[in-house]
C-alpha cells in the first residue's frame, strides 16, 4: 500500500470523516481558551468543569435524549458556580471546587451505575471519549456552539485580555470585571463540553491545556500563541485519529497522548535552542 | 472615553486653566463593614502638581485612590475630579495599579498594554482607528519607550513597566494621573528615570499622584506631601509636612531617630 492510499484510507469510513470534523472544531477552540486557562491558573477548574458536569450528561442519557441536552446546562450552571466561588472565598477556591467536583463525578458514576444498563451508556465512552461514534446531529451543535463562542469571543477579546492581565486597571476603566470573569468561565465550560465528545471528561485537559502550553514555548504574542496552538492541537488530533485507526487503540487516549507528546517535542526542542 | 466626550459631561472644562483644583477630596470617609479605612480627609490638589502619599501599610492609601478613580464609594463626604464626581469623570483619571495585581505572564506586548487604554473609546468589536493609533504611539513617545513597543511587557524592567502604564493613561486622555506604589520593583536608577518623567508630565500640565514608602528618595521631588494614617495626618509642601512629630504620627516613635537624620 502506498503512503497516500494509507493517508486516505480512513477517512473512506463516514464516521471517521465525522470524527475528523469534530477534531478540527476543537482543536480551534481549545488553545483559543486554553492560552487564557493557562495564563490565569484556571487548569484545575478546567479539569473540575469537565468532571462536574458529568452527572448533567448521566441525567440526559438516562432520560433517552442527546447527551447535550444535559451537559450544556450543566457547564453553565458550574462555570457560574466557580467564578462565584473564586470571587468569594480567595484562597478556599481551591478546596471548595476540589469537593464539589469529586463529589459530583461520584454522583455521575453511581447514576450511571444504578441506571446506565437500562439505557445501554458504556461508562468508558464517556470518561475517555468516543469521536469514533459523533453523530451528524453531534457535529451540528458543536458547530453551532463553537461558532457562538467564536463570535462572543471576538467581541469582547479586548475585554478579556484587559481584566486578564490588569483588573483593577481594566475596573477603572469601567469594565464590568466580575461580568467578563463570568463570561471567560462560560466560554471555557462551553468548549469542555465540545471537548469532551473527543477526549473524554478524564482528558479534557489534554487538549484545553497542553496545545496551548507548548505554543506558549513557541511563540510570545498572544496571537501567536493561539495559531501554534491551534496548529499543535490539529496534529494532535489528527495523528490521534490515525494511530486509533491503524493501532486499533482508543481514540480519546490516542489524541490526548499525541498531545502530550507534542508538548514534550516542543519542550525538548526549546530547550535545545535557548 | 474620549477626551471630546468628557467634554459633553462638562462643556467648560479645559483642565489646563481651570480654577478648579484637579483633586478635591472633602471629609472624605471610607469604611469598610465595621472598618473605616479613611476618616474625614479633606485636602484640595491644584492643577499640575506632584503629590506623594505615604503612610504605612493599612494607612488607606490605596483606598485613597481607588475613591478617586470612583471604583469605591466614600461613605460620608465627597471626592471631585476638576469638579466631577469620579464615576462620571473615568477617562480623565488614569490609573497605574500595583505591580501585584497585575497578571506579568499575561502575553501582551507594550503596544497592547497602552492601546488597553483606548478599550473604552473603541467601537464594535473593538477596531482600531487611526486615532487611536497615533495616541498609543504619541503616548510612548512621551515616556521615552516607543522603541519597545513590539516587546513583550514581561522583558522590560520595573521601571519601564511603570512607564508604559502611565503611557497607557496618557492614551487615555486622562489628566490626572495616580500611581499606587509606583516605586514597588523598582530599583533606585529607574526610579529617577521614572520621577523625570511623571515630573516632565506635571510641567506639561498632567497632575500626578502617587503613593510610595520611599520617603528618603521621593521628598525633595514632589511639590506637595499628604501624610495619611486612616486620617489626614499632614498635607502640604514636604519640608513643612516631614517634622519628627508627623513622622512618629506616621510610623511611630522609632522611626524619628532615622528621621532626624534623613535631609528634605
Amino acid at each position: 500500500m502506498d503512503v497516500i492510499s494509507y493517508i486516505i484510507e480512513p477517512f473512506q469510513y463516514g464516521f471517521l470523516l465525522r470524527a475528523l470534523a469534530v477534531a478540527v472544531i476543537i482543536s480551534i477552540t481549545c488553545p483559543l481558551v486554553g492560552v487564557f486557562v493557562i495564563t490565569r491558573g484556571y487548569g484545575f477548574m478546567g479539569d473540575a468543569m469537565a468532571h462536574s458536569i458529568f452527572p448533567g450528561m448521566a441525567l440526559a442519557l438516562i432520560a433517552g435524549l442527546s447527551p447535550w441536552f444535559g451537559m450544556l446546562p450543566a457547564a453553565l450552571v458550574f462555570a457560574f458556580l466557580i467564578g462565584f466561588l473564586i470571587r468569594k472565598t480567595g484562597i478556599e477556591a481551591d478546596a471548595a471546587i476540589g469537593i464539589l467536583f469529586a463529589s459530583l463525578f461520584a454522583l455521575g458514576i453511581v447514576m450511571i451505575s444504578i441506571w446506565g444498563s437500562n439505557v445501554n451508556v458504556n461508562l468508558e465512552d464517556i470518561l475517555l471519549g468516543q469521536i469514533l461514534a459523533v453523530t451528524e446531529s453531534d457535529i451540528l451543535v458543536t458547530l453551532g456552539v463553537t461558532i457562538l463562542t467564536l463570535v462572543i469571543f471576538a467581541g469582547y477579546f479586548k475585554e478579556l485580555v484587559f481584566v486578564s492581565f490588569d483588573p483593577v486597571g481594566a475596573e477603572v476603566a469601567g469594565i464590568r470585571v466580575a461580568w467578563i470573569d463570568y463570561l471567560l468561565l462560560a466560554l471555557i465550560s462551553v468548549v469542555v463540553v465540545v471537548t469532551i465528545q473527543a477526549v473524554g471528561v478524564i482528558l479534557v485537559l489534554a487538549m484545553l491545556i497542553a496545545p496551548a502550553a507548548a505554543a506558549s514555548l513557541a511563540a510570545n504574542k498572544i496571537f501567536h500563541i493561539i495559531g501554534y496552538g491551534i496548529l499543535f492541537a490539529l496534529i494532535a488530533s489528527i495523528a490521534g485519529l490515525y494511530t486509533s485507526y491503524y493501532g486499533n487503540l482508543p481514540s480519546g487516549a490516542s489524541i490526548a497522548l499525541a498531545s502530550g507528546i507534542i508538548f514534550a517535542i516542543v519542550a525538548i526542542v526549546r530547550r535545545r535552542i535557548s | 472615553m474620549t477626551h471630546s466626550q468628557h467634554q459633553d459631561h462638562n462643556p467648560e472644562l479645559e483642565t489646563h486653566t481651570s480654577p478648579l483644583p484637579a483633586v478635591d477630596a472633602h471629609s472624605t470617609s471610607v469604611t469598610y463593614g465595621e472598618n473605616t479605612v479613611l476618616n474625614d480627609v479633606t485636602f484640595a490638589v491644584p492643577s499640575g502638581a506632584f503629590v506623594g502619599i505615604v503612610g504605612p501599610n493599612g494607612a488607606g492609601k490605596s483606598t485613597l485612590l481607588k475613591t478617586l478613580v470612583g471604583i469605591i464609594e466614600p461613605s460620608a463626604g465627597s471626592v471631585h475630579i476638576y469638579g466631577i464626581n469620579p464615576s462620571r469623570s473615568r477617562g480623565l483619571v488614569g490609573y497605574v495599579p500595583q505591580s501585584e495585581s497585575v497578571n506579568w505572564v499575561f502575553p501582551v506586548t507594550v503596544w497592547d498594554v497602552v492601546m488597553m487604554g483606548r478599550t473604552p473609546s473603541l467601537g464594535a468589536f473593538r477596531y482600531e482607528t487611526r486615532d487611536d493609533k497615533h495616541a498609543v504611539m504619541d503616548a510612548l513617545h512621551r515616556v521615552g519607550l516607543l522603541h519597545r513597543k513590539d516587546d513583550m511587557i514581561h522583558s522590560l524592567s520595573g521601571g519601564q513597566r511603570q512607564r508604559v502604564f502611565v503611557a497607557r493613561a496618557l492614551a487615555q486622555d486622562a489628566r490626572v494621573l495616580l500611581l499606587d506604589e509606583a516605586f514597588g520593583g523598582v530599583d533606585v536608577g529607574s526610579q529617577y528615570e521614572l520621577v523625570a518623567v511623571l515630573r516632565q508630565l506635571c510641567e506639561e500640565g498632567q497632575t500626578i499622584l502617587l503613593t510610595t514608602h520611599d520617603l528618603a528618595n521621593m521628598a525633595r521631588r514632589l511639590d506637595m506631601v499628604l501624610c495619611l494614617n486612616g486620617h489626614l495626618c499632614a498635607w502640604g509642601p514636604p519640608d513643612e509636612v516631614f517634622t519628627p512629630d508627623v513622622l512618629e504620627e506616621l510610623y511611630g516613635p522609632h522611626v524619628v531617630s532615622a528621621g532626624s537624620s534623613y535631609t528634605i
